[in-house]
């Protein structure tokens, strides 16, 4: 009869897992957890957590991360929960700092890296600096964010100054902001932005995008380079180009040059235009 | 002082009761999240580590609080021991101290077996402590007072009514403590005089459990001012005292023939 019991309660188990499966398979896993809030309004979410917003906020943060990373592993292009997540996240708990820097990258870097949603994002950071005004690096993931992904010089400029006001506020952000007036969007500035963002981040995530970044910007440097070196050297050949290989024949080079990542460039032979290679991983804009 | 051997006795029956072994849920989740977590989430996981340990802790007290507190005196009266405990000379109000007391050590050894707890968690993220962590051992002592306050609302309820009926008001009572900024805001906002009394009325009579709201900022590792600490420390104490009076008074006047 013992015996009998445990090989039923086995069965139950076993049962459970199979139809379970069965289920998940029918309708994609944890497709039902993934678009659904539950609960939408922020507010209706703190009052009912009887003074347990504080653990609520992470619970929710963490659903945003893996909502990003869910999408991002999909190469899904639509993140139409992320900023909800967030907000509740940062309403639950208005000092959850990592959430609204971390957050605001999530929603302004183009897709499919993120949600393409820049104005949400600087909104999110102000939302930030009203609850912690203390911290001078909002100011800063402000201003980077109108820089970069708006490319409104005027008011990147105005976020770092009003950033550097702050006595704790790294030293280079007034003088980053006079620059930024001057030159406004040269890759030069560009560099020093995700420099910073790359020496000073403690997360290894946000160190990875800034080196994306960084790469990016050191291709383009490299196909500007070679863009002009192909142009001064045709008309001394006196015939055009039709690939790299020829440079490498001509002695400018040892080998075919190649991007940040190893991958080689490659020229156009029609436009007359180097570009990055279509099996690089260089990321594109 | 027989409330001391009474309150032992409520500490063992709990223990034997197996109330402890939430001890064991515990554990195994604040063991689990020290080590999943900083694969799922991107930040600070010491905060999550304070923010989950802190809130375990408060709820898994008000719930040993509010149903074992609402059985103290009636599973006596159930099981007819209290007609010989009350034939010794055992007064009744030392009865109900000893039982509040009983119930009070047993969530001060289960909120100091759930700290230490936090404190491995951290020490294994961090490999080191700061002095800011100080503040969760203070945010700790501060939901005990809490608890304590929940303690005395289930034991006064259990004085004079059923379990179910004691459990429910209690309960009802802790979620209505949360929302008391809401139910003076209401008030304040209204146009009757009479509202505005009957608020104002309500939000003193109620107890504030919003006084006892410091996880958040503790997992933050902000110290509250310790004025305002040692006033929620000092409300605390006395509404509880308050209600064990008034849980003493209905209990003497009960009889029990």
């Amino acid at each position: 009869m013992n015996h009998l019991f445990k090989i039923c309660l086995l069965a139950v188990c076993l049962g459970i897992y199979w139809i379970q499966s069965a289920i998940d398979q029918k309708i994609g896993l944890f497709c039902s957890t993934e678009e659904v809030l539950y609960l939408p309004s922020a507010n209706v979410i703190k009052k009912l957590s009887l003074g347990h917003n504080g653990l609520l906020a992470d619970i929710y943060w963490m659903r945003a991360v893996q909502y990003y990373g869910g999408k991002r592993l999909k190469n899904e292009r639509h993140f139409d929960l992320l900023e909800q997540l967030i907000e509740i996240a940062t309403t639950l708990d208005p000092k959850l700092l990592h959430a609204y820097r971390f957050g605001s990258v999530f929603l302004a870097e183009n897709e499919p890296i993120g949600a393409n949603q820049p104005e949400e994002a600087i909104a999110l950071l102000r939302k930030g600096i009203e609850h912690n005004p203390e911290e001078w690096q909002l100011h800063r993931d402000v201003g980077f964010i109108y820089y970069w992904f708006l490319n409104d010089y005027k008011k990147a400029a105005e976020a770092f100054l009003e950033g550097s006001k702050n006595p704790r506020a790294a030293i280079w952000m007034k003088t980053f902001a006079a620059e930024l007036l001057a030159k406004g969007g040269s890759r030069q500035t560009a560099r020093f932005l995700w420099q910073e963002v790359y020496q000073t981040s403690e997360n290894q995530q946000m160190k990875d995008n800034a080196r994306e970044h960084l790469m990016r910007l050191t291709a383009e440097e490299q196909i500007e380079t070679l863009q002009v070196l192909i142009e001064k050297v045709q008309p001394r050949i006196g015939r055009k180009i039709s690939s790299l290989d020829e440079l490498v024949g001509l002695g400018f080079f040892k080998k075919r040059p190649v991007d940040p990542k190893g991958f080689a460039y490659i020229l156009n032979s029609t436009t007359g235009k180097v570009g990055l290679s279509p099996a690089s991983t260089i990321r594109r804009y | 002082m027989i409330v001391i051997p009474i309150a032992k006795n409520t500490f063992k029956e709990c223990v034997r009761d197996k109330v402890l072994y939430n001890l064991v849920i515990f554990g195994v989740l604040i063991i689990a999240s020290s080590l999943v977590l900083s694969s799922i989430t991107i930040g600070e996981v010491k905060q999550i580590i304070v923010n989950l340990g802190l809130s375990t802790l408060s709820v898994f007290g008000t719930l040993i609080a509010i149903f074992i507190g609402i059985q103290l005196v009636f599973k006596e009266i159930d099981k007819k021991t209290i007609y010989s405990l009350l034939a010794k000379p055992v007064a009744r109000h030392e009865f109900i101290l000893g039982k509040y007391f009983g119930l009070t050590l047993t969530l001060l050894v289960n909120i100091l077996v759930m700290l230490l707890g936090i404190y491995i968690s951290i020490f294994y993220l961090r490999h080191s402590f700061q002095l800011a962590d100080l503040q969760i051992l203070l945010a700790a002592m501060l939901i005990l007072i809490e608890l304590m306050l929940v303690i005395a609302i289930a034991l006064f309820f259990s004085t004079f009514s059923t379990p179910v009926f004691s459990a429910l008001f209690a309960f009802c009572l802790y979620v209505i403590g949360h929302f008391s900024s809401d139910i003076r805001q209401y008030g304040l906002s209204s146009d009757s005089f009479a509202i505005k009394i009957l608020s104002g009325c309500l939000y003193y009579l109620l107890p504030n459990f919003q006084n006892f709201e410091i996880i958040s900022q503790t997992a933050h590792g902000q110290f509250l001012a310790t004025r305002l600490y040692l006033l929620s420390v000092l409300y605390g104490l006395v509404y509880s005292a308050g209600l064990v009076l008034l849980a003493i008074l209905v209990f003497q006047r009960r009889n029990f023939k």
